[in-house]
């Protein structure tokens, strides 16, 4: 079961990508990319800033459509976006379990809990997130991952905002999850924090010509 | 198999361009002859009328806006249900065309009804059924025009437009019988002031004719305007650019 | 616990239940103490005026259905959920109706009363209210989609769907009209209930699209 405009090749595959290119207004953002991530691998999307990464996320999962090209990705994905997607009046768990609730799942209270505590953060377990500092913020983001059924994660600049012990965690998240027969997709700016199992750049490019999507 | 290639070919801007241009002249011209015909029928030789004296030509100029101005926004709600379903690109170039043209017949149906009424009833604007829809229908021209404003993306600009052009044809009709039920509650009487008494041939000729004039017209603008906003959109593919560098403009966009 | 997360939403931010309330208030007051001097007994008028105020005021809080949720991104996240599209639209709806529509049919014996619609005709009132004001979130809901991702939307949301409130205003304070009149409804009840029912039809699938939209900007 696949997403994006061809199917996947084989069951190993998570994501598929030939020639890849994303378009904002006629405008291409970068050169094709044609790259695949495997069952227990990562890929790190690097680029400056501006150079596409958060459109490519979103273009793979089809929050934009203006692309050229075809990819393809496992229909069993989690999304997390430039914005957190945390509700500010809620306290994390309340945020937690919500997410469950949207993924289909039962409402576990204490599993929720767990989690946040987990990622540090059990005082703060019952403040509502607005009162929560931007890297709180994102770990509550995190913290909603550790429970989740889906193999493919797509996130965009996970490392930002977070300090170097969160960082560590982090990566022991990511290798949790890789071992677990996960993949991850992920945009980062940040240098030396992980080691991906590979790396693509996003370079700009001229085109000459009909652009037509 | 033929009824699709026909029809992928209209999804095709170029094709469009090329194709139209000779309609567009054509429906031009005849616009030219039917109005001139019509105005000077209408306005000089039909005879006067028997209640309203003079003031009833002007009617050559309301009816068919009027007409024509509630066929421009079901136009828009077609193209745009039609762009939604088969994702034609044109569908947006027709609807942005037919916008301004829609906006203006609107508000010329408003102003010349106004003007109508004041010597014939005494007012100059009267809150009926037809009154109301045709006002609703300028809003919701204006409307339609400020969300392209708002939208800068073009693919996104496109989609909403269509929703809101369906919406909005849906919208008149029930509008319209809204109305005229309110007033079934309170003055039965005043629904006479809408009516035309029956015609007779000298005179609903010429309206014939300036209706056939005005809708000509329309096609010949509709036309010519999208052929002007595919050649923007397509600006940086190769068959406008030879365009625009063989010196051969004029007989291109006319 | 979707749900439940809407109405956590209402129960901590209480401004937006109780600021379109404030607005429906102050107007209900200006309007009866500019016109009540002027047009005697306001109990003609007070049908089509109760009705418009319910709509603007209404109006004040469809900017805000779907901004929040839009800016900080959970939005996206429930459309890319597992939870059926049109049931998040249909909660969407009700909680917001239950923040406006619903409030507002409580509070209307009191602004009945404040614009001289005579008391026997209370309960109609309500159930005239009860029957259209469905129709004003659900249309609305299809504007606060559009509007959603554009900066200042607000403005543009009022503009888009005025035109198309038109009827709800028309046959509710029609309603009310013929009911000052002659006791009776008229049919337009009728009506607003039919209005209502192709709002239903109508109006979930086209906010979903339209928030579809919205999310790719």
């Amino acid at each position: 079961m696949s997403l994006g405009n061809t199917a996947l090749r084989d069951e190993n595959i998570t994501v598929e990508t030939k020639n890849l290119q994303c378009f904002r207004d006629e405008r291409c953002l970068f050169a094709p990319i044609s790259e695949e991530v495997r069952v227990g691998a990562s890929l790190e999307v690097k680029g400056r800033n501006g150079s596409g990464k958060t459109t490519l996320l979103r273009a793979l999962i089809g929050l934009h459509r203006q692309t050229r090209g075809s990819f393809s990705i496992s229909t069993s994905f989690l999304y997390q976006g430039h914005k957190l997607g945390l509700d500010e009046s809620m306290t994390p768990v309340e945020n937690l379990v919500w997410f469950q609730a949207l993924n289909g799942r039962k409402a576990n209270q204490s599993s929720a809990f767990r989690n946040i505590d987990f990622l540090g953060l059990s005082e703060k377990a019952d403040t509502p997130c607005q009162f929560l500092s931007t890297g709180q913020k994102k770990k509550v983001s995190i913290a909603r991952w550790l429970d989740s059924d889906k193999k493919l994660w797509l996130l965009d600049e996970p490392f930002t905002s977070l300090d170097s012990e969160s960082s560590n965690v982090l990566v022991s998240i990511f290798d949790q999850h890789l071992v677990n027969g996960g993949s991850i997709v992920y945009s980062n700016h940040i240098d030396a924090v992980y080691t991906p199992s590979s790396e693509v750049r996003l370079e700009p490019v001229e085109l000459e010509g009909i652009v037509e999507c | 198999m033929r009824a699709k290639t026909w029809f992928h070919q209209w999804g095709s801007p170029r094709w469009f361009f090329e194709k139209a241009k000779p309609v567009s002249t054509v429906l031009g011209v005849l616009s030219l002859v039917f109005l001139s015909l019509g105005i000077i029928w209408g306005l000089a030789f039909a005879p006067e009328d028997y209640q309203q004296g003079n003031s009833f030509r002007i009617m050559y100029v309301h009816v068919p806006s009027a007409l024509l101005c509630q066929s421009l926004y079901l136009f828009m709600g077609i193209a745009g249900f039609i762009g939604l379903v088969w994702r034609m690109k044109l569908t947006d170039v027709a609807i942005s065309a037919a916008i301004p043209l829609g906006m203006m017949l609107t508000a010329v149906a408003l102003i010349t009804g106004s003007l109508w009424g004041r010597p014939t009833w005494g007012t100059w604007w009267e809150w009926d059924g037809r009154t109301v829809s045709t006002l609703v229908l300028f809003f919701l021209y204006f409307g339609i025009y400020a969300l392209r404003q708002a939208i800068k993306d073009s693919s996104t600009k496109a989609n909403a437009t269509a929703i809101i052009a369906m919406v909005g044809t849906l919208n008149i009709p029930i509008i319209k019988y809204s109305v005229d039920w309110w007033h079934t509650l309170h003055q039965p009487a005043t629904f006479t002031i809408t009516e035309k008494p029956a015609m007779p041939s000298e005179m609903w000729l010429p309206l014939l004719v300036m209706v056939i004039g005005f809708y000509c017209f329309a096609g010949h603008n509709v036309i010519s305007r999208m052929r002007i906003e595919i050649l923007r959109r397509e600006s940086r593919s190769a068959w406008v650019k030879s365009i625009a560098t063989s010196g051969e403009k004029a007989r291109y966009v006319f | 616990m979707l749900v439940r997360r809407e109405f956590i939403g209402i129960s901590r931010n209480p401004s937006l239940v109780i600021n379109p309330l404030m607005f429906l208030l102050i107007a209900v007051t200006i309007f009866a103490i500019t016109l009540k001097p002027i047009l005697g007994d306001m109990g003609r008028a007070a049908g089509g005026l109760i009705w418009v105020l319910v709509l603007l005021s209404s109006l004040t809080s469809l900017d805000s259905l779907f901004r929040k949720d839009y800016d900080n991104g959970t939005l996206e996240q429930l459309l890319l959920g597992e939870v059926n599209p049109f049931f998040l639209v249909l909660m969407k709806c009700f909680t917001h109706w239950c923040s406006s529509g619903l409030v507002m049919v409580i509070v209307a014996p009191v602004i009945a009363m404040s614009l001289g619609l005579s008391q026997d005709l209370y309960g109609s009132l309500v159930l005239c209210l009860l029957v259209g004001t469905p129709a004003i979130s659900l249309i609305g809901l299809v504007g606060a989609a559009l509007t959603v991702a554009l900066g200042r939307g607000g403005a543009l949301l009022s503009l888009l769907i005025l035109p198309i409130m038109f009827p709800v205003v028309i046959f509710g304070g029609g309603s009310i009209d013929s009911l000052v009149m002659s006791g009776e409804f008229g049919g337009g009840l009728i009506w607003l209930f039919a209005t209502s029912m192709f709002a239903l039809g109508v109006a979930p699938i086209a906010t979903l699209f339209a928030l579809r939209l919205s999310i790719e900007i």
